[in-house]
């Protein structure tokens, strides 16, 4: 590969691949853009309802809690579900033109934080509305942004190493995609979206606070609802989903030197 | 060709092998596609890859452009690379000609900057301002290929890599293509490329490489091309220029003597072609008991009103059997003896 490559070169390229991502999900669509924030909000309507009044679940304010779980839920499956295949959907571009090949997956997942961000402010929004006066909804505003940042940058982490490890497995073994669809399934019960790790024995809580989506899920209902979370586990998942980002770069880089051989 | 240099070269590659592994769902099978190539390129050098298909022209390409990496050996280049493997890469249907050529430019390695600078020039190059901001999937294929065209001739690499199939278009467009490529020949980058052409090749490169099943068969000057096409005993299905009075014009000649020669300018050519458009071909009329398997041939032809060219096969009853070297049943011609001219001489 090149070696010239500039971090403006990088920067653009990554850029430019997002902004079509976002667009091409867009195009000739009536609604347009107001998908970004009407699809989370029908997904939370919808469940919502089940576990309202089928299954009633005995948590406060249950739509609010159940969107802010779903927020970081469906930006973790969206990117996986839409990276996995997606070093082979582009193969003609793989085959015919030599550029970093992580660029495909970084923009896919950029796209995927971008619908989440929008949809996230809008839920921010909200949720200052909610606040007793105005001075204490623009506090609550202010100190969430931050604490807002962090978490995505960090989550932003997590979520692209595993769309990079997973993606670039994909191409040697095509039977991740049947995987990694089932597992999204099987993952959405093993996390506290629909219901909350307080209604759960304390050993089951032990067991799925292995999975690092866990603590992400409860840190943002944390910056956004004040529910309490396991500080301690947060604290280790942030710093291992770091290693983990190197760790994935370290593989795909590897493994991308062979994708033409896989095609 | 074999100087010293005190230069780096622009690629250097050394001992390099690529093995592909041929799949089916039982088992694999070893297949080098590559053995053993050493091969230095340098700065300025006009390359021309020769080959069959399947000898290994595009592996050779794609290890040279880093889109593929070698099994064995190693690969180095100072410069920045640009390939024209596929010019229509990275362009996607649902988006606007001038969405595309951003989308296609940056994927030859010009960043954002860059590509608003050529913006226009690609596309008064093209010559589609008009459809420029339709989506892509209301073009032709020939517009999209003009579109690709004019994005890759903007690419300004150290190295060029141009694949088969680079000059598109209808022929007013084929004409400022070729230009245009003569021009970016005559800018002293280095090139490698890799075609069909012969007669293009010879006119534009220095250096030419004979590939045949992934080795090096022959590496040097313009020799190269002579013994390759002694080597696939070429065929040629080529006409000389059609006027109002050719018919005129084939009894004038058909009257030379035996021995004398003429020289016709090819009006078209032929997806094999030896002889290109434009090209000067040597006609040397000949008694046809002389004729030789092998022989090109130029004979008058009713159906087209025009020269022809194939290669002679053998007499049959007052015949002439023509036929190419790839055994198809449409290859094959009959002429009358009567319609004979001569031989090319100069194409052999």
């Amino acid at each position: 590969m090149t070696k010239l490559i500039t971090w403006q070169y990088y920067i653009d390229f990554v850029l430019l691949l997002t902004k079509k991502e976002i667009q091409s999900r867009y195009k000739r669509t009536l609604l347009g853009f107001l998908w970004v924030i009407l699809n989370p909000l029908l997904q939370m309507l919808i469940i919502g309802l089940v576990f309202q009044f089928f299954v009633p679940m005995k948590i406060e304010n249950y739509f609010l809690f159940l969107f802010a779980g779903l927020l970081p839920w469906s930006f973790f499956t969206n990117s996986l579900l839409r990276t996995t295949p997606i070093l082979v959907q582009e193969r003609s571009l793989i085959q015919k033109a030599a550029f970093p090949r992580e660029i495909l997956v970084v923009s896919a997942v950029l796209a995927n934080l971008f619908h989440t961000l929008i949809a996230s402010s809008v839920f921010l929004l909200f949720l200052v509305f909610l606040q007793s006066s105005l001075l204490a909804g623009i506090y609550f505003l202010f100190s969430r942004i931050f604490l807002f940042a962090i978490f995505f940058i960090i989550f932003l982490f997590f979520v692209l190493a595993s769309c990079l490890i997973v993606s670039a497995e994909y191409v040697k073994f095509r039977d991740i995609n049947f995987i990694v669809q089932l597992a999204v399934q099987l993952l959405f019960y093993t996390v506290p979206v629909i219901y909350s790790l307080d209604m759960l024995p304390a050993f089951f809580r032990q067991i799925l606070y292995w999975n690092p989506l866990v603590s992400f899920i409860e840190v943002f209902r944390a910056i956004t609802l004040g529910t309490n979370f396991n500080i301690q586990t947060a604290i280790l998942v942030a710093l291992l989903s770091f290693i983990f980002l190197l760790l994935s770069l370290f593989i795909f880089k590897k493994e991308s030197k062979n994708f033409d051989d896989w095609f | 060709m074999k100087k010293e240099r005190i230069q780096k070269p622009a690629i250097a590659m050394k001992n390099v092998s690529k093995r592909y592994f041929l799949r089916n769902s039982i088992n694999k099978k070893e297949f080098f596609s590559l053995k053993d190539i050493n091969l230095n390129i340098a700065k300025g050098e006009k390359v021309a890859i020769l080959g069959d298909n399947g000898a290994g022209k595009t592996t050779l390409l794609k290890l040279m452009t880093g889109i593929a990496n070698p099994t064995q050996g190693s690969i180095q280049h100072s410069g920045r690379i640009v390939s024209l493997i596929d010019i229509t890469a990275g362009f996607h249907a649902e988006f606007s000609g001038r969405e595309n050529i951003y989308l296609n430019a940056i994927l030859l390695g010009m960043n954002i900057k860059t590509i608003k600078k050529l913006e226009q020039s690609i596309i008064a190059f093209s010559g589609i301002e008009k459809f420029i901001d339709q989506a892509l999937y209301t073009y032709s294929s020939g517009m999209v290929l003009r579109l690709g065209f004019s994005i890759a001739i903007s690419a300004d690499p150290d190295i060029f890599i141009l694949d088969e199939g680079i000059i598109v278009g209808d022929q007013d467009f084929q004409k400022k293509a070729y230009d245009k490529i003569e021009e970016i020949f005559d800018k002293g980058k280095t090139i490698i490329v890799c075609s069909h052409m012969l007669p293009l090749l010879r006119r534009l490169c220095n250096r030419f490489i004979w590939l045949e099943q992934g080795k090096i068969i022959m590496d040097g000057g313009k020799e190269v091309i002579l013994e390759y096409k002694k080597k696939r005993n070429f065929l040629q299905i080529e006409d000389v220029p059609s006027n109002k009075n050719s018919k005129l014009l084939f009894e004038f000649l058909k009257s030379l003597p035996i021995g004398e020669k003429f020289t016709a300018r090819a009006s078209s050519g032929s997806m094999e072609p030896l002889i290109l458009k434009g090209d000067e071909v040597l006609i040397k009329r000949v008694a046809f008991e002389t004729l030789k398997k092998g022989d090109i041939i130029a004979f008058w032809s009713r159906d087209i009103q025009n020269v022809i060219v194939h290669r002679f096969y053998k007499i049959e009853k007052d015949k002439i059997l023509t036929k190419g070297d790839n055994n198809l049943i449409s290859d094959l011609g009959y002429v009358k003896k009567a319609n004979f001219l001569g031989i090319i001489t100069n194409f052999n």
